[in-house]
């Protein structure tokens, strides 16, 4: 589920960071820019895992800043292609089921990918898996276990073309057409 | 900004929330000795900080630790597995073949039921757990009830932490998604 990811930046330690020890104000920084937002075929970003090496650092003439080069690993939420995750169930259309698992949302198992004899039942607004004679409801807010197909990353940068709604930047396609997948009470747990 | 590397290593939960928790525990000692103004953390990093957690202390990692991860690691060595599948065994905590069926590439071909068997007794006794067992089998005696048990003593753990980040400003909102809507997070 998360990697180790190493990368080089360039970041700033203004003055009222000075307080700090040089790498807990360089930790913070980085936190500050990369945490929770995603970097273009990389991942999620989390937080800071260590750093590697840091140069002393230069002011440049007119500014009051130090701008310090550091090479550094960061942990980053990266699932790989057909790992097996749990999350809990956020909404269900008829187009699919949207997972979650707390700090991430945009987990989709499209329609097709549900398993064989799940219908969408308009009435409570919940898929339901019909086998062997009983009706298995997947309620929103219960445990699954998904599979992941695809990672789609999503240039975010201008120029947009017309607004079709706001897709996101890392989105996972998953499946639970497979036993063993699908809401953890169908397996008995 | 350079990616060096992407993948330098993989990551077990474990390891991920020991990060987290010694962030967490800087926060806690800067916001209680520093003043107001010195201790405002980003939203991003305090948002993604607490809901990570909140994750992963729902999942098994909570009670593993450097040695059992290195005794799984050896005693599920003989079965010569890819490191992406040792990593989701002790991820998942596997308890029945079938989740070991999901895990492993071609499971049928490379190993027999005594295998699967061996290996979900190696997980067991490699990664104990005591209080999970214990909530399994009231969820076998009693379904409905012990659903609901288990749905309000999460709740409560939410509760429980609300209490420890009460004085935080910028953590209050973050409280109220908590206690309204536990399953509606937001994130960039």
């Amino acid at each position: 589920m998360f990697v180790l990811t190493s990368i080089h930046d360039t970041l700033k330690i203004v003055p009222a960071e000075f307080r700090k020890s040089r790498e807990e104000a360089i930790k913070d920084e980085i936190n500050r820019k990369y945490s929770n937002r995603v970097l273009h075929d990389v991942g999620l970003c989390m937080l800071v895992h260590d750093l590697v090496e840091i140069d002393e650092g230069y002011v440049q003439h007119s500014e009051g800043w130090i701008w310090v080069k550091v090479h550094f690993r960061m942990v980053v939420f990266r699932p790989f292609r057909d790992e097996i995750m749990v999350g809990k169930v956020r909404s269900a259309s008829p187009a699919g089921v949207q997972i979650s698992i707390g700090f991430f949302d945009d987990i989709t198992v499209p329609a097709e990918m549900m398993p064989q004899g799940c219908e969408f039942d308009t009435t409570e607004g919940v898929w339901v898996w019909r086998y062997e004679g009983s009706d298995l409801f997947m309620d929103l807010d219960e445990d699954v276990r998904f599979r992941v197909l695809r990672v789609d990353f999503l240039d975010v940068n201008p120029p947009r073309g017309e607004k079709e709604g706001v897709k996101p930047p890392y989105q996972l396609v998953c499946g639970i057409n497979d036993s063993g997948l699908g809401l953890l009470s169908w397996w008995g747990e | 900004m350079q990616v060096l590397n992407v993948q330098e290593a993989l990551l077990t939960n474990y390891e991920v929330l020991l990060v987290l928790q010694e962030e967490d525990a800087r926060h806690k000692d800067i916001q209680a000795t520093a003043s107001r103004h010195h201790a405002r953390y980003p939203e991003n990093v305090t948002t993604l900080k607490f809901e990570a957690l909140q994750y992963l202390n729902n999942t098994s990692c909570t009670s593993q630790d450097g040695a059992q991860l290195s005794g799984l690691k050896e005693r599920l060595r003989e079965y010569e597995l890819t490191k992406a599948e040792i990593l989701q065994i002790a991820n998942l905590r596997p308890k029945a073949p079938v989740e070991l069926y999901l895990i492993i590439e071609e499971c049928g071909d490379r190993f027999q039921a005594e295998d699967l068997d061996a290996m979900l007794e190696i997980v067991a006794s490699e990664l104990p757990r005591e209080e999970m067992l214990e909530m399994c089998e009231e969820q076998v005696m009693v379904n409905g009830d012990a659903e609901m048990a288990a749905a309000v003593d999460e709740e409560e753990q939410e509760y429980d932490e609300d209490e420890d980040m009460a004085e935080d400003d910028e953590l209050v909102h973050a409280n109220d998604r908590v206690v309204d809507e536990p399953a509606d997070e937001g994130d960039d």
